[in-house]
């Protein structure tokens, strides 16, 4: 696969996406939360993968280095609507319409969950996405991605020990954020 | 609500515990041909933009040459004399400027007496 999409071959590029696309979509999903942004990022990954194949020099598996492309394209755009989030605060506090963002709710149908666990799921991406985004993401690669700290490390760039810090820290602020959920519910 | 029954901190477990649950290569809703398509549109794109980009280019040094040839055909030794001259390294800027006639350079200015004087 790797020799046909060097060489161009629309035959291997149909391959790599059936191959990957349900992965990409989630890992996807998994950051942006909304399933409109998940399909336009998992594209442009594919995109993105199509045209810089002549970079993957072959020293790790094909998925690691596409994960590595999806993790980088998710955390662009959760870095973007952070920048739109700011700037529609400054046309809010202007008076001004805010422009162009929408909180990205969690309310959306992760294809790998339970049809009976969904109103579970909207209420933990809910409590997820309210984490801090280091926080945030180390979590999700580890418990949805099932990433090691070691990788989780090398692909954020930070140390093992930040890393299990960042995760001990996301499920104690979780699981506070579940408990005082549903307190105020019953 | 059946996580009405539950303590708050029995219902947190049990929404964590979803996690495990989770399957990241379920089936999703996305389409392969969307990529393609978009892929194409976007070779294409590159390729009428390197195209153009070539005819600029191309356009761009026929125009350079062109205007370099004329500016050496203006200054290239038109005649043999300048010709001879450039390639024993006499040509000065002295030998470019027109002829003046000695007589016109030096001769006094004479009035219409001294004139008549001296002839």
């Amino acid at each position: 696969m790797l020799t046909g999409l060097r060489a161009g071959d629309e035959k291997a590029y149909r391959a790599l996406i059936d191959t990957y696309k349900d992965r990409v979509y989630n890992v996807c999903l998994g950051y942006v939360y909304n399933t409109e942004d998940a399909e336009d990022l998992a594209q442009e990954v594919f995109l993105e993968v199509f045209r810089s194949i002549g970079n993957f020099k072959g020293e790790s598996c094909l998925y690691t280095w596409v994960y590595r492309i999806c993790v980088t394209k998710s955390l662009e755009l959760i870095r973007r609507r952070k920048r739109k989030k700011r700037s529609g605060k400054v046309y809010s506090l202007l008076g001004m319409k805010e422009m162009g963002y929408e909180p990205a709710a969690a309310r959306f149908d992760h294809p790998g969950v339970r049809l009976e666990n969904q109103e579970r799921a909207t209420i933990l991406f809910g409590a997820i996405e309210s984490l801090s985004e280091n926080q945030r993401i180390a979590f999700s690669m580890h418990n949805l991605e099932g990433k090691s700290y070691a990788e989780i490390s090398d692909l954020m760039g930070v140390s093992l020990s930040s890393v299990e810090s960042l995760i001990f820290r996301a499920k104690r602020n979780l699981r506070k954020k579940l408990e005082h959920y549903y307190r105020n519910q019953g | 609500m059946a996580h009405s029954l539950l303590s708050a901190s029995e219902n947190a477990a049990k929404t964590l515990a979803i996690l495990n649950e989770i399957d990241p290569s379920a089936p999703s809703p996305f389409f392969t041909e969307r990529v393609l398509c978009r892929h194409n549109r976007e070779t294409q794109r590159l390729s009428s933009s390197t195209t153009n980009f070539r005819l600029v280019g191309v356009v761009g040094l026929l125009l350079f040459s062109a205007n370099a040839f004329a500016l050496d055909a203006e200054t290239t030794p038109q005649t043999s004399t300048e010709r001879e001259q450039r390639a024993t390294g006499q040509f000065t800027a002295e030998t470019q400027l027109p002829p003046i006639a000695w007589e016109q350079a030096h001769a006094p200015n004479l009035t219409g007496q001294a004139k008549h004087k001296s002839l």
